[in-house]
This record gives structure tokens, sequence and C-alpha cells, in this order.
């Protein structure tokens, strides 16, 4: 039953509006009743005593189409805790509207010059759109750049939010029209990215990834063979809690950019968790959905596979802070895990595998991840640490590798090509005679401390057990026709280095070195 | 990376070395030199910009070393400070004639 | 108090504008479970005389009651009084003046229908309201009807009434709080967010009324009320707390001029009385209980 009110509703008016309404709810003690407030100007405490003793009657009332003074009214005598009360939403309409962004729960529009909608696809969404907004508010208190939305309007029968965006252009936007701003944009993307996940969240305030990753890993078990679902549970389930921020959908149409400031937007994904699920999603948006079919990228984010695929692979090496490919493509390797992960259970829950084309993705993807789960024994990355095959054909990558994090605490020239020959003879040791005449892998790993500033390279091989320290040290005192090669090496390592250890630990061979600089 | 800027005249060899000198390009420049020894009694290898050197190298200037030893003279120029702690270290600076 | 007592102190007889004569108005607190009440007619005191004869032993208790519509250049007031002596002088005098301000109230609007309007009414009409306790706007617009001003009382009210200003006297706050108190009564402030009862005041608007009328010698407030919801009455008695007055609760039950139930002192739960409302039962005269 439907009661209209109009007007104000004061003492001068109240008594006769409450026998009106009375009269047109008579006989129905106890039905539900919603007010519509929608031509309802004023109403004064006289008003709101008649609607107590409506409510009285009938528990399940609700006001609906309440204007912002009314709704004041409500909310201040606090009846808007006893009774549900809902606003009058101004209506907006999308048609001809630019479609600018699309995330998990809605879709972006700009409306205006000045303005975007978020149209939510649920139409009951009047909670999320809550959500959202007080996870964007969250943001900006913990120092992201947002934009936080001011008003909550009705599209057609779905419920939308609008925040002020003048004169921003998302980053697909810039990748698809201006290439030569690539550079450019992993940049900002990846510093943007860096503050998002060096960003601390009280704890209970966002959702943890890792719950959600372990559901889907164990809606896997049953479409892998049990090995690899155990092994995939497992990963996922070794990955630490982790209090730091993450996106949950950072690809480019939701990063804008704003006359000179980076902002990013559609936060309603937001989570805490380990950065690798981050690149598991990124990975997703840039190539993973469209691995199958290059067009998709071009659909969803304007610009082609190419320019996502070389994008995602600068933002990778920029955010890891190497350019040494075989650390890059490990870290993927990781991030793929968790993704096909992701984008397998989809296909599946959207009922797409009832399609020819949604099996063959399930196929493809599956045996990806198969492989993928037989070489992995983590998915945990440490930006000090490489792990690769011991082979000096690798020689160059590992003093990538050590050059770029001693040039993170702006070691010395010399100190650094000391480090560098060390590095060198280690490692060259073991490609050498470790695993011989088998192949093997060898982990290298940087650590600075300060007070005072210490670099400490370690290396960890699982081959023959051997000490280099034992050998005896050459003589070289001996004229050239008697001096020798062998040896010399570890010698210049010691004699370069502050202090070499090594011992036999676990089936690994660990050998490490320290400069002070 | 290392870039080997070879002159040969009369008998006197000038190899210019450019880049790194270790496990992986020390075999180039071994190629390099033992492929030009037969014809050089003067055998001049400069430094100047060499950034570094690991025991690959030094292992290649012995060989050279002592490939020219009785067939003539072997000299390294412009060593810079780095490499020179190296030759100390290791008691290359006395095998080698360094200027 | 009893966890299973029922109270209203706030209810209207036809001394007033309620529609229950004194008498009646006793059966229907009983029946309806009431185990103390109190009758609280505007600006008018003699259901505090006519009821206590008329209560016998398995009666709810009472409380002599009144509520003063009071003004001063501040705002609008409803003082109720609980406890007085009904014999008492000051109290008296205010009733008196209140009847006074109303009758040359009433005369005056009526002169101002005749002057602005031209309506004129007969003499026997009007003068068998003067002797009323509280002639007002209801009973002009009765008239106006009648006799073809108007062709409903609401838009007597709206067109005519509601147009007339008036220039009009009222007891202040201050008169009616001391005339209760030195007939021995308990002056309440009447369901206070609303004011005269079409207003919202809250918070520090709230705050700057009570330290006034304290200063007059205000002892409680109504914060039990068929029109609060929770939050009103949890402030309210949070007020109490602070300035250390009474606590009352009461419907404002008027019979059939209103859809108020007796006993109906609001959504919020007052098994778990406040203090302030202890306080109140027991240093209050209670008769018959």
């Amino acid at each position: 039953m439907t009661i209209k009110l109009n007007g104000r509703i004061d003492s001068n008016n109240a008594a006769e509006i409450e026998n009106d309404i009375l009269a047109q709810l008579s006989g129905q003690e106890g039905a539900p009743v919603e007010i519509d407030a929608s031509g309802l100007e004023y109403i004064s405490s006289a008003g709101l005593r008649v609607l107590l003793r409506i409510r009285k009657n009938h528990p399940d009332m609700r006001i609906t189409g309440v204007n912002s003074e009314v709704w004041e009214i409500l909310d201040m005598t606090g009846f808007t805790e006893m009774i549900p009360v809902e606003k009058a939403y101004r209506v907006v309409s999308i048609e001809g509207a630019e479609e600018i962004g699309r995330g998990a729960n809605g879709t972006i529009y700009r409306i205006d010059r000045d303005n975007v909608v978020k149209v939510y696809n649920n139409a009951d969404a009047l909670a999320d759109i809550q959500h959202e907004r007080e996870v964007a508010k969250l943001a900006l208190i913990l120092g992201i750049p947002t934009a936080i939305s001011y008003d909550v309007v009705k599209v057609g029968e779905s419920y939308g939010s609008v925040f002020e965006l003048l004169n921003a252009r998302s980053f697909s936007k810039i990748l698809a029209n201006e290439p030569e701003r690539m550079d450019w944009c992993v940049k900002e993307y990846v510093e943007l990215l860096g503050k998002i996940h060096s960003t601390v969240v009280p704890e209970g305030k966002l959702p943890d990834m890792k719950d959600t990753a372990l559901a889907w890993a164990r809606f896997m078990q049953d479409h892998l063979p049990a090995e690899a679902g155990n092994k995939l549970l497992a990963l996922i389930g070794s990955i630490p809690h982790d209090d730091h921020m993450i996106h949950g959908d950072y690809h480019t149409k939701n990063v804008e950019l704003q006359n000179d400031e980076v902002l990013l937007i559609d936060m309603d994904t937001l989570a805490v968790g380990h950065p690798i699920f981050e690149l598991a999603s990124m990975f997703n948006a840039f190539i993973g959905f469209s691995e199958y079919d290059h067009e998709n990228i071009k659909r969803f984010q304007g610009f082609d596979f190419e320019t996502g695929s070389t994008f995602w692979h600068k933002t990778l090496s920029a955010y890891l802070g190497t350019r040494c490919e075989t650390k890059i493509r490990e870290v993927e390797d990781k991030a793929r895990i968790i993704g096909y992960t992701r984008l397998i259970r989809r296909t599946i829950v959207r009922g797409e595998t009832e399609t020819e084309e949604g099996r063959e993705k399930v196929k493809m993807w599956t045996e990806e991840l198969l492989g993928l789960l037989d070489k992995t024994d983590t998915l945990l990355f440490s930006r000090n640490e490489l792990e690769l095959e011991a082979a000096t054909g690798n020689l160059d990558e590992v003093q990538l590798f050590v050059d770029e994090r001693l040039a993170e605490v702006d070691c010395p020239p010399k100190a650094q090509m000391q480090i560098g020959v060390a590095v060198e003879e280690i490692f060259v040791n073991i490609a050498s005679y470790a695993y011989a005449p088998d192949k093997g892998k060898a982990t290298v790993r940087v650590e600075v401390t300060e007070d005072p500033v210490t670099v400490t390279v370690t290396f960890v091989d699982h081959g023959v057990p051997y000490d280099p320290l034992a050998k005896e040290d050459p003589d070289v005192t001996l004229p050239a026709e008697k001096r020798e090669i062998g040896g010399l090496g570890i010698f210049m390592t010691k004699q370069i280095m502050d202090d070499v250890a090594y011992e036999y630990r676990d089936g690994q061979n660990i050998l490490t070195l320290k400069k002070n600089l | 990376m290392l870039n080997i800027n070879k002159t040969v005249e009369n008998g006197k060899a000038v190899f210019a070395l450019e880049g790194r000198l270790d496990t992986v390009t020390a075999p180039d420049l071994e190629n390099e030199v033992m492929g030009s020894i037969e014809d050089v009694n003067e055998l001049t290898l400069d430094f100047a910009g060499l950034d570094y050197i690991s025991s690959a190298g030094l292992r290649v200037l012995l060989a050279a070393q002592k490939k020219m030893k009785g067939r003539g003279s072997m000299t390294v120029t412009n060593v810079n400070g780095s490499i020179m702690d190296i030759f100390e270290v290791t008691g290359f600076s006395e095998i080698l004639t360094i200027e | 108090m009893n966890h299973t007592e029922m109270i209203d102190l706030h209810m209207h007889t036809t001394c007033s504008d309620g529609t229950d004569t004194p008498e009646e108005i006793i059966a229907r607190v009983r029946e309806s479970g009431i185990g103390l009440f109190s009758v609280t007619d505007h600006d008018g005191i003699k259901a505090a005389s006519i009821i206590p004869p008329l209560l016998s032993g398995d009666d709810p208790a009472f409380i002599t009651g009144v509520e003063f519509s009071c003004r001063d250049a501040e705002g609008k007031y409803h003082v109720l009084g609980y406890g007085y002596d009904p014999d008492a002088l000051p109290i008296r005098q205010i009733v008196e003046r209140g009847h006074r301000l109303r009758i040359s109230k009433f005369k005056a609007r009526l002169e101002l229908l005749r002057e602005k309007f031209g309506f004129t009414f007969p003499r026997e009409d009007t003068e068998e309201l003067f002797v009323l306790d509280n002639p007002g706007k209801p009973h002009i617009a009765a008239l106006m009807v009648r006799h073809g001003y108007a062709e409903s009382k609401e838009q007597a009210f709206n067109d005519y009434l509601n147009r007339l200003s008036l220039n009009y006297e009222y007891i202040s706050p201050e008169d009616a709080i001391s005339g209760i108190a030195e007939s021995g009564g308990i002056p309440v402030l009447a369901h206070p967010c609303y004011g005269d009862g079409d207003q919202l005041i809250l918070g520090e608007d709230m705050e700057k009324r009570l330290r006034r009328l304290t200063g007059f010698g205000l002892k409680g407030v109504e914060a039990f009320y068929s029109g609060f919801t929770p939050r009103l009455c949890a402030e309210m008695t949070s007020f109490a707390e602070r300035f250390g007055l009474y606590v009352t609760a009461g419907s404002d039950y008027h019979g059939k001029n209103k859809m108020i139930a007796p006993g109906d002192i609001g959504p919020a739960d007052v098994s778990d009385a406040p203090d302030g409302l202890r306080r109140f039962l027991s240093d209050v005269t209670i008769i018959n209980g």
C-alpha cells in the first residue's frame, strides 16, 4: 500500500493528514506501507509524530523519495535508525555517453565535461555504492590519489555514483593514441602502483585477497589432476598474510591523468594482500584475457595486443627494478599461475564452457597452468633474489642483477667492480663444477644493511658439496712461468671481499660474501 | 662486452681494450692475441678503456706473457686504480710489465 | 520502580482538549494497565481536584498535573507541573492569568476577523465560547463554517485564521515554573525536542534552552514521549543526566482527538528506568499510591 505525501506537513494540517492516511489504510492493520515522499517539501515534528503513529500499526513501513531537507529532519531525529528511508535520487541518462572504464561492479561513463558516473550492474547496489564510497575515502586518507563520489543518482533501473573528473584521460587512451609516451606512462603507472603497495591498511577495513584466491584454488581442485590441484592450493596457502593495499584491477583504464595528476579510479576491488595477486590480475588484463583472442584487448582497452604486452613487460621490469630477463620471467610465471587459475574458474563458472571457444580457452590455460605448477616451488618473489640456471652464459644476467641492486644504494664504482669480480668467480665456479656434467640452478641474493653500510651477496646451489675456501691459496710470489691460474679466482675473492663464509646445509652449498662500503 | 682495437705495424701490436675482460669476453681476447702473436715482438695491451678484469682475464694475460717470453716484450698500459689493485693482490703487478 | 508498572504522566481530559472526562479517564487508565498516571490539561488544574476523591483502593495511583503553554523572547515551551497542591495560590494565579490572556487573544482574533474580512458572529455564539477554559482557533473555525464564511475548518484555518497576526501576551516559562514550584510541584519541560509541538530543538539549541530554564528552576524533562524516536529519548535522557534533572514519561493522550493510546510513552524502553525517573517517582507527591 503506497501513501503519497505532498507539500508540507506541520501542526496546521497534521491532524487532517493523519486522518486521511488512516482512512486510506483502514482495514489493513499490519500491512506493509510505503510512504512516497517525493512530493513532500517539508515535515515538522508534528508530521513526524503522525508517521510514528502510523508505524505503530504498520511496523513494515518505509519512506521513499525523500528530499534533502526532509532527510535532514528524519536523520537528526533518529527516524532513519527506526524506519528505512530512501532518498530521492536525481535521474541521470547515459544515452550517447562515452564509456570510459569498466570494473567488476559497474561501468563508468562520462556524462559531461566535468563529471563521470559509475553505473552499477546490480540494481540493488546502494550497499555497494556506500561501500565503494567508504573505500575511496579510506584510500584517500591513506594517501592514494583518487576521486570521491559526491552524489548518488538513478540511471534507468540502476543506481550510479557521480564523480567529478574534469579533463581526465585514461592511460589506455594515452597508450592508444600517443604511443611515444609509453615510457612516461610506465614510469607513472609503476610509481602509483608502488604507492598503493606500500600503503598499510588498518585491520578489517578491506577484504583479504588471499581468501579469494584460496577459494579459486579450492574450486580448481575439481578441475585439475589431484597432485596439481593440491600443489596449487599449497602454493597459495603459503603466501603470507599481507596488510598492504592492492587495487585488484589495476589496468590502464583505471588510471586517469587529470591535468598533471595521476588518479586511481574504480575502487570496488580494493583489498589487502601480497603483490603477487596484483601482478596476477595485471597479467590477465594485459595478456591473459586476450591470449586466445588478441582482438579482445583492443575492444576493451583501445590499444592492441602488442602494445599491451610491451607495456606489461616494461611495467613488470620497472616494478621489479630489474632488466634481468630471467628475473622478470620468473615473477611473471608466478603471476600467471594465479592469473590462469582465475581465468579458468571464471570461464567455467560463467557457463562459457558450453561453447567451443570456452572449452578451448580452458584447455589452453589448463595446459599452461600445469606446466607452470610443475616448475614452481613458491609464489613469493623477492626483488633481491635471482634464481637461474648455473651456466656461464648467464653470467651477464647475474652481473646485471647485482649491479642494479648496488646502484640502488649508490655503491662506489670501485667497490662495484670488486664485488663484480667476486660474483663472477663464484658464479662461474658453480656453473662449471656444481652439477657437471648435468645442469642445475643457482640462487644469487643481494642484501644491504645500514650502519655500517654492508653489501652481502649470497650464492646457493644444490650441487656436489664443495667448499671453495678449503682450497689452498696460490703462491702469488712465483714468477710467470711457475704461476698457475687455478685457485686465483677464489683467492681474489677472499682478498677483495671483507668476509667470505661457506656452509653446507640441507643439501645446499651456501657461500656468503660481505663487503663494507 | 669487450671491444678490441688491434693495430699491428712492423712487429709491434697494440690491443686497445674497451669494456670488461671476464669469463665471457676473455676467450675473444685470447683468440685475437694468440692469432696475431706469431709476427709480433712487441705486444702492448692498452687498458685505458677497460673497467673490469676477473681471473679469466688474468689467465689470458698470463698465457700471453708466457708466450711472449723469449719472443719479445709485453707491456700493459693505462691501468686504472681498481685493476691495479687486482694486479697487486694477485701478485700480477710483479709478473707483468706495467706502464 | 516496579518493572511491570506502566506509567503515563501526560494525558488530557475535557478540562482542556481531550475527549474523556476526568471520571472516564480513570477507567481508561485502569483498562490500559497503567499503574500511575497524571492528567496535564492545558493551562487548567480542575482535574487535579476532581480526580483524587474518585480514586479507590485498587485504582491506579495519581499525580496532580498541568501543561502550561509558555513563550518568551527566546522561544515557545510547554511546561508541565507535577505534584502541586491545587489549592495553593501561586499556581491558581498562573491559571487565572492564562485564562484571561486566552480570552483576550480569542477576542482579539474575532476582532481581526471582523476588521480584515468583515466576518461577524451573533453574540450568543461568541459569548458561550468566552466561558470555555480554552477557546481557540478550532472554535472560531467551526463558527466560520457554521455561518458560511468558510467551506471547511481547514479552509478557515488556511485562508483566514492562519493569516492573522496577533500581538499577544503569553505566560513566561519563568512565571510558570515559579508558580508550580511555589505550589509544591515539580516543573518539567514537555516533549523538549518538539518545543511547542511543531519545532525541532536539538543539540546546542537544546543545551542553551535547558541552561536558561534550569536557571528559572526547571527540575525535569519529559524524555519518554509517544512521539519520540529512540534517539530523541536518548538525547533527552543524556541531558537529564548532565544537568541532574528528573525524567518523566508521557503519551499526550487526548482521547478521540488524537491517535495516541494511553500508556504509549514511545518506542524507547523504560523498563530499565533511568535514575532521573526513579528519583522523580520518589520525590513527587503521589496520591493513592
